[in-house]
């Protein structure tokens, strides 16, 4: 029985030595769908955990230049707070000051960056209330007077929870605690005798500048996997099908003479490894395939916005740039 | 709450015309974006191709070194090619604003369904 398959121009398919039909077909006058019907295209949200922190979603239908752009967009685009300028009063440990500034830039922040002004360039490193924010970092190693207790000294480990806030003007009415988002990571090590003394200024910046500044600590998407099964597998033949996908994937069913037939649960966990080309005689059993238009976007953010509203400002930035450009083209044709 | 874009330091527009490219009419340009890159080029060809009245349409970038992007726009007889580009943009505009809506919806009802 043959079957037909009329949605086979939006899949591209994974052979074992090449994958085929990647091509978009989209140069002009090849009008498949000059705009696609607003029905069709599709947003989902699956999994919000870590309180909204990590985000799971699907667009469905989007034209992949659309999904890369809001995935470049997170990455590089969408501002930040991050220190920029360190000054060093004092450092005799081991890390070297650039070093230890370095590191220091890329503490992730709490603040919300949507509450400050870019800082314009040239001003002093101290900055205003709108624009900067100050730390202290003061860490001095001592030896343990309490000879009993296990540790010998005394904060030789300089953690973030070290950092203090200094409040500007008024922000102290208006921020609520922004500082690093954890307060266990590791900055230097001391010993007795070393010391630490540091300003800090965070300043509003974007992924572009520096990578500090990206607010995720990565998104990413991936096409939704298919697999179609082209002939029937049972039993030990059936085992060995199922095994060579991602667990979860595909499944053994009872049929009703007692055997073992493979069937697809869900495809979409499916880490594509194309295992199943290892075995001679399972090759042709499936077809391994991708939606092409069905975007799977993991967005993970690094703890100062929430991911569900990490995407919406990525969008809207993409707005913002194309009222500038708007605006551009209008004010050049009227000259 | 100031602009989501960073200032621009070296001012001037960031939208310019190819130099000697006006010379076929109205119907063929070549753009120069400052600081743009494959984020808003390839949106905009993918835009742009969705026009039936444009004959071809295509973005690079000549090199990586320089924060520039050029978009070639050729289009039928009679249509400037800058209308076909204030087009594509305002479809990106349009096309972005559905998906934000979309987004957000989709997000407050999972929200109210966890609840």
């Amino acid at each position: 029985m043959t079957e037909f398959s009329f949605s086979s121009k939006n899949k591209l398919t994974l052979k074992e030595f090449e994958i085929v039909n990647t091509s978009n077909y989209d140069f002009s006058g090849h009008f498949a769908d000059p705009h696609k019907q607003e029905n069709e295209l599709k947003v989902e949200i699956v999994k919000i955990e870590d309180d909204g922190m990590f985000l799971e979603f699907d667009m469905i239908g989007y034209d992949p230049s659309v999904a890369n752009a809001v995935r470049r967009l997170l990455l590089s685009d969408v501002p930040t707070m991050a220190i920029e300028k360190v000054h060093i009063y004092q450092n005799t440990s081991i890390m070297q000051d650039e070093v230890l500034a370095h590191r220091m830039g890329l503490i992730p922040l709490k603040a919300d960056p949507r509450l400050f002004k870019w800082k314009e360039e040239g001003t002093e490193d101290e900055g205003t209330e709108d624009d900067t924010l100050q730390f202290s970092l003061q860490v001095r190693c001592k030896h343990n007077p309490d000879k009993s207790s296990g540790d010998p000294y005394l904060d030789n480990k300089v953690f973030t929870k070290h950092l203090k806030w200094i409040p500007k003007g008024s922000q102290k009415d208006k921020l609520i605690n922004p500082g690093p988002v954890e307060d266990d990571i590791l900055i230097n090590k001391l010993r007795p005798g070393h010391e630490m003394d540091m300003k800090l200024f965070a300043v509003k910046g974007v992924g572009r500048d520096h990578a500090k500044f990206s607010p995720v600590a990565t998104a990413f998407y991936r096409l939704h996997p298919e697999i179609r099964i082209n002939r029937d597998v049972f039993d030990e033949s059936a085992i060995r099908l199922v095994k060579c996908f991602t667990p979860g994937v595909m499944q053994l069913e009872p049929t009703e003479d007692g055997r073992k037939k493979a069937k697809v649960l869900d495809a979409r966990n499916d880490m594509c490894s194309r295992n199943v080309f290892r075995h001679e005689d399972l090759k042709d059993a499936v077809t391994l395939e991708k939606r092409k238009d069905h975007f799977i976007f993991n967005v993970e953010s690094t703890g100062a916005i929430k991911s569900t509203e990490l995407v919406p400002m990525a969008i809207d930035v993409l707005l913002e740039k194309c009222e500038l450009y708007i605006n551009e083209i209008d004010s050049q044709s009227k000259e | 709450m100031s602009s989501l874009l960073p200032p621009d330091k070296d001012g001037g527009n960031r939208l310019s015309v190819l130099e000697g490219d006006t010379s076929s009419g109205e119907e063929c340009r070549t753009y120069v974006f400052r600081k743009e890159n494959h984020t808003l080029g390839n949106c905009l060809r993918t835009m742009l191709l969705k026009n039936p009245q444009v004959q071809f349409a295509g973005y690079t970038i000549p090199h990586p070194s320089e924060d520039v992007m050029h978009l070639r726009i050729q289009t039928v007889e009679g249509y400037p090619a800058q209308s076909a580009l204030r087009k594509a943009f305002v479809d990106l505009k349009t096309h972005a604003s559905q998906l934000k809506t979309k987004f957000v919806t989709a997000v407050d009802n999972f929200e109210k369904e966890e609840s």
